[in-house]
């Protein structure tokens, strides 16, 4: 049998203590009660389970430590944006002493030695906070290492960049099973194919911004991913996809939808800015509704909170825009409060027709 | 595929180290062969800064 991923033995752990719980519970009410021989044999099957657990992947065996781990998370966080800072920092203070040699190998050798050590840790590091903080610190020198050489020797600015940074960050988080560096390479995957598809339609890659569109493809792409390659395995990685395709839909048709200038669309006889918006809104609110019923039929959590959120602010903003102007604020923030209810009951109704759909289910 | 350390680190060392070799080779490319137009600058264009303001002001005097 091969070892389970840490977030199957935290996940076990998790299970573990819900059953003990309920298994009181049942005993208590006078349900089901276990013999004293199973009762030991029950203790001692679930003590080797965490004994064994805690030692390979240093779980969180009870709340407290669940709670230690997420101060944890957030101090490991920390502690490498600070550390990024202060290798830039660093660079940039001594950086007038050395010569262009001195200064290539420097930027060469902290790239590699970080990815190095990262790798090293990781080995060493039941818990994962060390080794997620060395390969932030990774990322960070290697991303400063080709930002300097085009400082040093005057590089014409490229998106080609953007490549090797996102594959070194896909590698440190699948390697180390970070979503924080599946959330950069995603990033950068995003910003090159955006840059690529704006260069197509003669937009210099630095400008790729001013057309939202662009970054509508690489939806699609990220969407994909999920449903072509196996990522059960990998805890929240599927969701970080999601959700990122998500918003590269989303939010260019938000952005479009007051901005109707800035679309491709624009510049074609017949298409009037305000129709563009018009269409863009409209696509909004179509998208975002279809977005939380894909989320409820796949119990995809992500989307569905995306969706919903989605939905609420083109709504709201469409709010703002018919009658902020012509209504009393006291009747505005009533109606706003009062759709914010509708949208609860609809809600609340979709999760009853849900809840009574899956029973029965496995 | 199974990241393991080893694996991680031959790839991610090929990785950097092409991706240092693609931007010196380009940084050498660009340098080699000979130059055919040169710009002396003085010690007040050097000065200038690549805020506009500062440019501006600079054409004024």
């Amino acid at each position: 049998m091969s070892d389970p991923p840490r977030s199957e033995a935290q996940q076990r752990a998790d299970d573990m203590a819900v059953f003990q719980t309920e298994l009181a519970r049942l005993e208590a009410e006078g349900v089901l009660r276990l013999d004293a021989a199973q009762q030991q044999t029950l203790r001692q099957h679930h003590a080797a389970l965490l004994a064994s657990f805690a030692v390979r992947f240093d779980i969180d065996r009870d709340t407290r430590a669940k709670q230690m781990s997420l101060g944890m998370r957030v101090a490991s966080f920390l502690g490498a944006l600070a550390l990024a800072a202060s290798v830039f920092f660093l660079f940039y203070q001594f950086w007038g002493l050395f010569d262009e040699t001195v200064q290539v190998t420097i930027l060469l050798g902290a790239a590699l030695a970080s990815l190095g050590l990262t790798l090293w840790i990781q080995t060493r590091d039941a818990s994962g906070y060390f080794s997620k903080l060395a390969a932030l610190v990774a990322f960070a020198c290697f991303v400063l290492n080709l930002v300097m050489f085009g400082q040093i020797f005057n590089i014409t600015p490229t998106d080609r960049a953007l490549i090797p940074w996102g594959v070194l960050a896909l590698l440190l988080a699948y390697a180390c099973d970070l979503r924080l560096l599946l959330a950069a390479g995603i990033c950068c995957v995003i910003a090159w194919v955006g840059t690529r598809v704006g260069q197509w339609g003669g937009i210099y890659w630095l400008n790729a911004g001013e057309r939202p569109e662009n970054f509508i493809p690489v939806a699609a792409l990220l969407f994909a991913v999920p449903a072509l390659f196996d990522l059960r395995r990998r805890s929240g990685f599927a969701a970080t996809y999601r959700i990122f395709g998500l918003l590269c839909l989303l939010l260019p048709m938000l952005i479009l939808g007051h901005w109707g200038a800035a679309s491709y669309l624009a510049g074609f006889e017949g298409f009037e800015t305000h129709n563009i918006e018009a269409g863009y809104q409209l696509a909004g609110f179509v998208a975002s509704a279809l977005t939380i019923w894909l989320g409820a039929r796949h119990q995809w959590p992500e989307a569905i909170n995306t969706g919903i959120i989605f939905f609420v602010i083109f709504l709201y903003t469409k709010f703002f825009n018919w009658w902020w102007e012509i209504m009393p604020k006291y009747l505005f923030f009533l109606l706003l409060g009062l759709s914010a209810i509708l949208i609860l009951v609809v809600l609340r109704r979709l999760r009853r027709v849900l809840g009574s759909g899956g029973e029965g289910r496995p | 595929v199974k990241f393991t350390p080893w694996k991680t680190f031959v790839a991610g060392g090929a990785l950097i180290l092409v991706a240092n070799a693609v931007a010196l080779g380009g940084v050498y490319l660009n340098h080699h062969g000979t130059v055919d137009s040169r710009v002396a600058l003085s010690q007040r264009e050097l000065g200038v800064g690549s805020w506009r303001g500062d440019a501006l002001a600079v054409c004024r005097t």
